[in-house]
């Protein structure tokens, strides 16, 4: 049976560096498709993944298990992609290439799979005009699928607070749409 | 409806899982076109991708390895003779970052298995030293015979530190946030937020000094401190409310009510301000953010 996160955090703790190399593995992707918006390239994403390990280990201490591991580590994530895309003058300007689409477009007619990716485009485009908070909440929940618990755990409130920010965000990301069109 | 219910729409309006009689029961006046129009959303929202592949398994695997060299190298104890005899006061500084971090000796980068009696015990048997003249103030003292030729001590071990470490040090933090909260000085207080870094621990004390202080500028100064350093967080805004309701200074609440965010903003607000004794600003902002909030 898997160990849990918390399990694998006590081991790390006690001194057990092939515990926190099993955390690394199991949220390296996580960690990596939180921060690769804030990086200029994959290669800078990957570097800013390793710090915020490095940076994880040393706060684990801090770590007190009341929130979900996932959370307080995308929290830390975020704030460091944040602070990193600042120090570089750049404010996730990754973001301008988002463009791709996971699945095909349903519609068979290219004509509707061009409409879709407009969409797709126009959308990622009011979402970046987004409040900061609101944009993180939809960001986390619709792109990087985590639950509303993990969302207030990186919002740092309550799972209904967070509802709330991202009904919010919904609507002003709708809308953002209706003016632009 | 209950809570649990409620609860349980949102998360199926999110998913795309609401049929249009629960969604529109949930969100009670919206229309049916916005309602599909979010629905919408979500689900284009779920097609959106960063457009960066994922490093290969490979490359992720070095990483991890750095990774672990990186934590090994800071583990690994220094050799030679100046390490061997580095100043009591560093490795007293060093067990204290491990306290500060919550967990003492178990921290990643403590001081290894050394403990504070290990660093008394040490600077006892260092030369040749006159009585009185130790490092460390010993005080309230109980002893008991343990048997076997041994003492069990309890006793208050205090000593002074000349330190110059950053500013964002974990120990500075620790004293500064400490001296916030408990220093009986007025001066050591404010001296205490003008330096207070950053960090959960830090803004803790400052909620706490912008709640509890009996001086209006520590509280003033402690808020504004909070305010910059983590405007959004649930514990600020709680502490904003706090403030609003509680808060005898006119200046302190108009700072909360500058600060609380939308989503913390409720009809109740008004309700929990004393229309009798409340300046006629501090209402007036107050209507005027309630009126003018969107939805």
């Amino acid at each position: 049976m898997e160990p849990t996160d918390e399990q694998l955090v006590a081991a790390t703790l006690a001194g057990d560096l092939t515990a926190f190399d099993a955390l690394m593995e199991r949220y390296e992707r996580l960690v990596f498709s939180l921060v690769v918006s804030f990086a200029t390239d994959s290669d800078e994403a990957l570097d800013l993944t390793q710090e915020i390990f490095l940076k994880a280990y040393r706060r684990l201490a801090t770590f007190d298990g009341r929130g979900s591991f996932k959370g307080w580590l995308a929290r830390i994530a975020i704030h460091e992609g944040i602070n990193s895309a600042k120090s570089a003058g750049r404010r996730r300007a990754r973001h301008e290439a988002w463009h791709v689409v996971r699945e095909a477009p349903r519609p068979a007619a290219q004509d509707d799979r061009l409409l879709a990716r407009e969409r797709e485009r126009q959308v990622a485009a009011a979402l970046r005009a987004l409040a900061p908070r609101h944009r993180l909440a939809i960001e986390l929940r619709y792109l990087k699928e985590m639950s509303i618990r993990e969302v207030a755990s990186v919002l740092e409130c309550s799972e209904g607070v967070a509802r709330n920010i991202l009904f919010r965000g919904l609507r002003k990301l709708r809308q953002q749409l209706a003016e632009a069109s | 409806m209950t809570r649990i219910d409620h609860d349980a729409l949102v998360d199926a309006l999110f998913e795309g899982r609401a049929t249009p009689e629960e969604a529109a029961r949930l969100l009670g006046g919206t229309a049916d076109d916005e309602l599909a129009e979010l629905a919408e959303l979500v689900e284009t929202l779920a097609r959106i991708d960063p457009g960066v592949a994922p490093p290969s398994a490979e490359r992720f695997r070095a990483a991890r390895r750095s990774v672990i060299a990186t934590i090994e190298e800071s583990r690994r104890p220094r050799g030679g003779r100046a390490a061997r005899w580095l100043p009591l006061a560093a490795a007293l500084a060093a067990f204290a970052v491990g306290l500060a971090v919550g967990r003492g000796g178990a921290a990643p980068e403590a001081a290894a298995e050394l403990t504070f009696a290990d660093l008394v015990a040490r600077s006892a048997g260092a030369g040749d030293r006159a009585a009185g003249d130790a490092p460390f103030r010993y005080s309230n003292l109980r002893l008991r015979d343990a048997g076997d030729g041994a003492l069990a001590l309890t006793v208050d071990v205090e000593t002074r530190l000349d330190l110059v470490r950053p500013k964002d040090d974990l120990l500075v933090s620790d004293i500064l946030a400490s001296s916030l909260v408990h220093d009986e000085s007025l001066g050591a207080r404010l001296k205490a937020v003008r330096h207070a870094g950053t960090g959960p621990r830090v803004r803790r004390a400052l909620a706490t000094a912008a709640r509890e202080d009996p001086d209006v500028s520590v509280r003033l100064k402690a808020l504004e401190r909070l305010i910059e350093q983590d405007p959004a967080s649930a514990a600020t805004q709680e502490t904003l409310l706090a403030i609003l309701e509680t808060e005898e200074s006119v200046a302190m609440r108009l700072a909360a009510l500058d600060a609380i965010e939308d989503d913390y903003l409720g009809a109740e607000l008004l309700e929990s301000l004393d229309t009798e004794n409340d300046e006629g600003a501090l209402l007036r902002r107050a209507t005027q953010r309630l009126s003018g909030r969107s939805l």
